[in-house]
């Protein structure tokens, strides 16, 4: 039987408490991946900015600091702003468990995407369930561009006054 | 790597022949593989996933190799090799459990969006279409989670029901019913905020998780980590089709739960707010809801009464933003974008 004096134990102690401090400031924000298929890189922490990159699905991203629910990073020479929905701190892009099925995201995804096709679906139409896969399509390739979505704010009386307006 | 050492810690504890030198090379062994296998974790792509699954079965015959060669009888050996390679595949189905990524719910999302569109048609009036993705798109991007794997997509409904839902993934739907109800662009970003919040908050995500987890911990582990934890049997459709039908379930059958509905209202009302649109507008389209009979059936049964959800709203007492007014572009974009509906419901 081993036995552990009480300063033995409060040095294991101390030791772990400052092993998971230091992996968790190690973990946090020194990278990102980007996580969805249509990601920005803005020139300001906010919406209605100039776009200055649009980094691809599973790129590793610097974290240079963080401002709410924006991240500062350095994608290649670039530096910008990008929101937090877009990223994560995993690699789940590219581990075993988002393979289920054909849900395995890459560029081909989203090139595949476009056409509506992925072995689900494919599943659906060899068993001739009824799903209506050309209206999924039709409604996904729905989408206003922000600067339509900026002058609609505008026009509709949605902003202050002092807004500004887009920067392309 | 821990799990297995205690594993095997404890079943070598029952095999006093075992000698310590032994049991030290078959740590050696374990650790040395466990090395490949993390190596192999650095690449990426399918090649990773290739790598990974071909170093799994390798270490899995090593180890049954290994167990034999010490002394280990056949099925002894057999029967360890099974219960470690069976912790790992049910670890990968717990991780899997846990989490459920934005491309995941995009495709699950897409298949029961394809459902509801075959059960209702969509309106063919691109006009109004385009407008309400106007109005859903700017209130989403004041969303807690402006950015979804594909984005925000809205549809109208060609159902005079009074409706609107979401789905994992991003998609909204407003039925035709539900557009004749509210009564300005203010009530209807409130009605599509309701239903972002939804996709923003994660309910119908967090349905399927707990789903998927229910299925990893009853006691069907073995099944789970076959359908999510593995490669070779991860294009097992029937457990992505188990996630479409957990979605359907809700939107069908047995909702998010009124503590979600209220949490919707609540975070819904919000969203409206900050996009520059008066909140109380929430409130408005609930008291007309409440005096609907339309409203009573279809998806909304599964709702709280719309009353009690209006109460709940008044007590947090929204006000507009402080740049708020009334507009008469605003008014009558509406009214042009909605003069596509044609005169009261004939159905």
């Amino acid at each position: 039987m081993f036995k552990i004096s009480t300063r033995e134990a409060q040095r294991t102690i101390a030791i772990m408490v400052l092993l998971a401090v230091l992996s968790s400031v190690a973990a946090f924000g020194e990278q990102v991946h980007v996580q969805i298929a249509n990601a920005k890189l803005k020139k300001s922490p906010q919406w209605f900015t100039a776009t200055v990159e649009e980094p691809a699905l599973g790129d590793t991203l610097d974290v240079l600091k963080k401002a709410g629910d924006w991240y500062q990073v350095k994608a290649g020479d670039m530096t910008g702003w990008i929101h937090k929905s877009a990223v994560t701190t995993k690699k789940a892009k590219k581990s075993r468990a988002s393979t289920v099925g054909s849900t395995q995201t890459s560029a081909d995804d989203i090139t595949l995407a476009g056409k509506g096709f992925n072995e689900l679906e494919a599943d659906y139409r060899k068993s001739g369930e009824t799903v209506n896969l050309e209206a999924i399509d039709a409604m996904e390739a729905r989408s206003v561009e922000e600067d339509k979505l900026m002058l609609f704010l505008r026009k509709g009386a949605l902003l202050p006054k002092s807004a500004k307006k887009v920067k392309k | 790597m821990i799990i297995h050492s205690i594993l095997l810690v404890s079943m070598l504890a029952g095999q006093p022949s075992a000698s310590a030198q032994v049991f030290g090379n078959v740590l050696h062994t374990i650790e040395g593989i466990g090395k490949s296998v993390t190596k192999n974790k650095e690449a990426s792509g399918s090649e990773a996933e290739s790598a990974q699954e071909a170093a799994d079965n390798e270490k899995d015959a090593t180890l049954g190799k290994t167990l034999k060669s010490i002394g280990f009888g056949g099925k002894t050996a057999d029967g360890i090799q099974k219960s470690l390679g069976f912790g790992r595949r049910t670890k990968q189905a717990m991780e899997s459990a846990r989490n459920l990524d934005p491309a995941d719910e995009r495709q699950i999302g897409r298949v029961a969006t394809a459902e509801i569109l075959a059960k209702y048609s969509p309106l063919d009036n691109e006009g109004l279409n385009e407008y309400v993705q106007t109005v859903g798109q700017v209130v989403a991007m004041s969303s807690d989670r402006p950015q979804t794997f594909s984005g925000y997509h809205f549809q109208v409904l060609n159902t005079e029901e009074v409706n609107a839902l979401s789905i994992p993934g991003g998609f909204v739907f407003v039925t035709k019913g539900m557009l004749r109800l509210v009564g300005s662009e203010d009530e209807l970003a409130c009605v599509l905020a309701h239903e972002v919040a939804h996709v923003a908050l994660g309910h119908g995500s967090s349905a399927i998780v707990k789903a998927r987890r229910m299925k990893t911990s009853i006691g069907i582990a073995a099944d789970a980590s076959k359908t999510y934890g593995s490669k070779a049997s991860g294009k097992d459709l029937a457990a992505l089709r188990g996630d479409v039908k957990a979605v359907m379930e809700i939107l069908m059958r047995t909702g998010y739960g009124h503590d979600k509905e209220f949490e919707a209202d609540a975070k819904g009302a919000l969203y409206a707010q900050r996009t520059g649109y008066d909140p109380s507008a929430m409130t408005a389209v609930l008291r007309k809801l409440e005096s609907s009979a339309a409203s009573q059936g279809g998806f909304l049964k599964t709702h709280p009464k719309a009353g009690k959800r209006a109460m709940q709203l008044e007590k947090a007492e929204l006000q507009p933003p402080a740049w708020y007014r009334m507009s008469k572009t605003r008014d009558m974009r509406f009214a042009s974008a909605l003069a596509a509906l044609g005169g009261s419901s004939g159905e």
